[in-house]
């Protein structure tokens, strides 16, 4: 979990890991009334990002989105809240700590994951998430109209702004 | 009489400075979720609109939401929103007694028709024609329902006033109704909680007497600004749910940990409430953070779905009837347009804007 991350492959291998990992977890929690029954361990789209390894897990337990920093594992207390910039915004994560894998930071989509009906569409609403966090637009409402030229914007000098906007 | 006081009139008389009534405005309108334009928009309300009366009345209750209330960590609220209160009536704070405060009642519904807030802590019971709650000489039912007639809208306190709490617990001999299904002609705003956060109470008041309008409301009546959030996804416990690691009895090993406290019957999973981002005691701790699992104290019927039971069937428990953000239904979702909004959905739920990161 470290610089390294850069490298793709790398991530892929963050992939396998995690899966595997997940799947020891759920092991362990298949007879709790949480987990819902037509879900599955599946690591969707894991990245190389700034240094960092982030992707999304989703598990019979829930949807979460997990980020490798480029940090010691004991840097920070479990459970405190780092605020990790993405293309869309501010995430706030909670630092955590796997067994085999190390520091994770985790942020919570849906929990617990009953309204998937199917594993495939938990598999699409990961993408669907994965893809918002990454495009910046997506959070956006359609942008408005463009302002109109008013004549009362010539006596404000607007008009010259405009115009110069325009010929730039 | 000044007929059109302001609530700025009001306080400068009390000797509160310019400077105070302020960074008052600042500091609330942040505890509110708002940026730096909502401050000057309180502040010239506060000066220019006239002063909104509040009533606080008490039916069943215990009075541990005036004493969250009072505790408020909010620097000025001693000063300031006790002093937009106090001045009407409210029984455990008021200086008058007897007659003379039954009479602030009279003269509020008076000189304040339509135009006062009703605040109510506790409940009124049925049973018996009102009599297990006997208020100023009559059924507090009675009272209640003569104090809402000419009110501008009513905030319900706690969950006592929200869902009946403890004296409407099974089999709920009294008849403890909460006001809601008693009141059925004017707003009503649910602040539920046993007691409600001091900082959530305190700013749901302000909010109301400042802007004149009730702030925006989930399916079940509560402010959403601060009951959208669901504990279990704030929680700084969270992580070890994520990873499978849970308390499985007192003081094991997991417990010193401080691993997840799900299996110990936590009702963080089904509890809409801001414990664990605002916490209690200025910030200091919530019950989870002091080892103990959420009883579920803002949700409807938590008396009687037992402290430390194990949440079972969470869809019986209704997470997405709750949830008004997910609009998500029981029936599930097989992939397509559904899929892509739930992803939206969640995603913009954790993401906040790097401009109001940076104000």
């Amino acid at each position: 979990m470290n610089a390294n991350l850069a490298n793709s492959d790398l991530a892929l291998a963050v992939r396998k890991r995690l899966e595997a990992r997940y799947r020891h977890i759920h092991a362990a929690m298949a007879d709790l009334p949480i987990c819902n029954p037509v879900l599955s361990v599946a690591a969707t789209g894991f990245r190389a990002f700034g240094g960092r390894a982030f992707g999304i897990v989703t598990t019979p337990m829930n949807l979460v989105a997990l980020d490798f920093p480029d940090a010691p594992p004991a840097a920070r207390a479990m459970g405190t809240k780092v605020r990790i910039g993405l293309p869309t915004g501010e995430v706030d994560f909670l630092a955590g700590e796997l067994d085999t894998i190390g520091r994770v930071d985790s942020c919570s989509l849906l929990s617990p994951v009953f309204e998937f009906a199917i594993m495939e569409a938990a598999m699409e609403t990961a993408e669907e998430a994965l893809r918002a966090f990454f495009d910046p637009s997506a959070l956006e409402p359609p942008p408005p109209p463009a302002a109109r030229l008013k004549r009362r914007d010539l006596l404000r000098g607007r008009f010259r702004k405009h115009e110069e906007a325009m010929t730039e | 009489m000044a007929a059109a006081e302001t609530f700025y009139d009001f306080i400068r008389r009390q000797g509160i400075t310019r400077r105070s009534f302020t960074k008052f405005c600042s500091l609330t309108a942040a505890s509110l979720g708002f940026g730096p334009g909502a401050a000057r928009a309180m502040a010239m309300a506060l000066e220019t609109k006239e002063r909104v009366a509040v009533i606080w009345m008490h039916g069943l209750e215990c009075t541990c939401c005036s004493e969250s209330f009072i505790r408020s960590a909010h620097p000025l609220v001693k000063d300031v929103v006790l002093s937009m209160i106090s001045l009407d009536y409210d029984d455990t704070i008021m200086a008058a007694a007897g007659d003379q405060a039954e009479a602030i009642l009279e003269e509020t519904k008076e000189k304040y028709k339509g135009k006062y807030i009703l605040a109510v802590e506790g409940n009124p019971p049925l049973n018996e024609d009102g009599m297990f709650c006997i208020d100023g000489g009559r059924p507090f039912v009675e009272k209640l329902k003569w104090m809402a007639k000419d009110a501008f809208a009513i905030i319900a306190w706690g969950a006592c006033a929200s869902w009946g709490c403890v004296q409407a617990a099974k089999p709920n001999p009294t008849q403890a109704t909460p006001i809601d299904k008693v009141i059925l002609d004017k707003p009503i705003i649910k602040v539920p909680g046993c007691p409600p956060i001091a900082e959530v109470m305190t700013g749901v008041v302000t909010f109301i007497t400042t802007f004149g309008k009730l702030p925006e409301l989930d399916r079940q009546g509560r402010p959403k600004m601060f009951y959208s959030q669901r504990i279990h996804d704030k929680c700084y416990r969270r992580p070890h749910y994520d990873a499978g690691q849970f308390v499985e009895e007192w003081d094991d090993e997991g417990a010193r940990k401080g691993y997840c406290l799900y299996k110990m019957g936590c009702k963080g999973p089904t509890t809409y409430n801001a414990c664990s981002t605002i916490r209690w005691n200025g910030g200091v701790s919530f019950p989870i953070q002091s080892g103990h699992g959420c009883i579920g104290c803002s949700e409807d019927g938590f008396w009687d779905n037992g402290f430390y039971d194990r949440l079972t069937n969470l869809h019986q428990f209704g997470i997405e009837a709750n949830a008004d953000k997910v609009g998500l239904t029981a029936a599930g979702i097989v992939g397509g347009a559904i899929a892509a909004h739930a992803a939206v959905t969640a995603v913009k739920r954790v993401t906040s804007k790097r401009e109001k990161a940076d104000a």
